[in-house]
């Protein structure tokens, strides 16, 4: 799904936001990163729906 | 048969009717709100609606102990503690704690362009701060609103979650999850809280395209929003508004493409959807038969025969037992009428028994009554 706005992010969109994110931690952080994201996603829908 | 093998028994009825099989018998649905639950319980409203915590399981409980089911079935979407810190004024709580829904207005007609621009960000910088007081202030307080509603609302999501989790073990409930997740036709979405029902009528007429063009745009964010949590026997709840209230014509192009293509696409992700069919979509038959296989109708008013003719052999059927006779018609009354539609939806598979809407509240109904059209079918609507 692509959704392109200021207030969502990919990863990937993130990670080049954030070049200082070295791999290591990149590989250990992405997947919670963006779980957050999915979630604040749903919660704003969720006060339109 | 212990819990273990009635679980077992009813989640298989739910599996083979999603997989277009006969099942061992027709599955019920059952789904009430916490509201009419909390008053069938005997519970106070107000406490009940802001303590979740202490009341969402027994009210709960007393439901599944009363009420026959094949899956657990108290449906909570609505949480005063969150629309309260957000100072909404889409959800209120009325003065008998009942949540009300005002007809608002979260998008002008000259916003338009900007919402087809960007739905998501129009979303959170204008429609937000129109719906939810708090969020039409200064940066910080925002901020702070926001973070006490988000952790509001998916505490609250959690303990509806995990009370059905225990409940479903505790009574032996097939797996059956049709709220896994949600979201709306695209032009539902634009009308119900964005534009509102008076205010999209007038639009369809005077600004089509628009119209046309925001349906769209949201499209995607819809489908995204549709994805559900992966969850057995899963569907996302789509409940459909606009349609009936439109002419035809502008139903078909203004409505339906967009609400296809969102089905379509969720399908093609692996999702079936769980349509509520509300108010009369007889004239739209045709057009709901091009819909994924195996998409789930629920439909509220209309013909069942018709419907079964028209989409039977494609789709899953549900609905149609009017809650309003539960208030009105004799216990032999109301199990006649459910003989009649299971006798009507039932033969060949492909259809699940619900009401044909929540009732709202308890003076909407006889409680024996649906215990007894409930239990009827459960115990002998059989293949």
């Amino acid at each position: 799904m692509d959704l392109k706005s200021k207030y969502y992010k990919t990863w990937e969109e993130y990670r080049a936001l954030n070049p200082d994110i070295d791999e290591k931690q990149a590989k250990a952080m992405a997947e919670k990163m963006q779980s957050y994201e999915e979630m604040m996603f749903a919660f704003v829908m969720f006060l339109c729906f | 048969m212990n819990t273990k093998e009635l679980a077992q028994e009813r989640t298989q009825i739910f599996t083979d009717v999603l997989e277009g099989k006969i099942p061992k018998r027709v599955p019920v649905y059952g789904m009430l709100t916490y509201e009419f639950s909390i008053q069938y319980a005997g519970m106070d409203m107000m406490e009940a609606q802001w303590n979740t915590e202490k009341y969402f399981e027994k009210v709960a409980d007393v439901i599944c102990r009363d009420f026959y089911s094949d899956s657990f079935g108290v449906t909570n979407l609505r949480f005063p503690a969150m629309y309260r810190v957000l100072g909404a004024r889409n959800w209120l709580m009325g003065s008998s704690g009942f949540m009300q829904h005002p007809e608002v207005v979260g998008l002008e007609a000259d916003e338009y362009d900007d919402f087809i621009a960007s739905p998501y960000d129009c979303i959170i910088e204008k429609v937000l701060p129109r719906l939810y007081t708090n969020l039409n202030t200064d940066p910080y307080q925002k901020a702070i609103t926001m973070a006490k509603a988000f952790k509001i609302f998916f505490e609250e999501m959690g303990r509806v979650a995990e009370v059905g989790a225990k409940l479903t073990e505790k009574y032996g409930y097939g797996q059956a999850n049709f709220f896994a997740g949600a979201c709306e036709a695209p032009l539902d979405f634009v009308a119900d809280q964005l534009r509102g029902f008076k205010n999209i009528l007038a639009d369809i007429r005077r600004m089509p395209e628009k119209v046309k063009a925001a349906a769209e745009a949201v499209t995607p964010v819809m489908i995204k929003m549709g994805i559900p949590a992966p969850l057995p026997n899963s569907a996302v709840f789509i409940p459909l508004h606009m349609a009936p209230f439109m002419r035809t014509k502008d139903a078909e192009e203004l409505y339906f493409p967009t609400f296809k293509k969102l089905v379509d696409e969720l399908a093609a992700l692996g999702h079936r959807c769980f349509l509520f069919v509300e108010e009369n979509f007889m004239r739209f038959l045709d057009l709901l038969y091009e819909f994924p296989e195996g998409t789930i109708m629920m439909f509220e008013y209309g013909d069942p025969k018709l419907t079964k003719e028209k989409i039977g052999d494609k789709h899953i059927i549900a609905g149609f037992y009017p809650v309003t006779m539960l208030k009105t018609a004799t216990k032999e009354e109301c199990i006649d009428k459910a003989k009649e539609l299971v006798d009507t939806l039932a033969p060949g598979g492909r259809y699940i028994f619900t009401l044909d809407k929540s009732p709202v509240s308890l003076g909407d109904i006889n409680p024996d009554n649906l215990k007894a059209v409930y239990e009827y079918v459960g115990k002998n609507a059989n293949y």
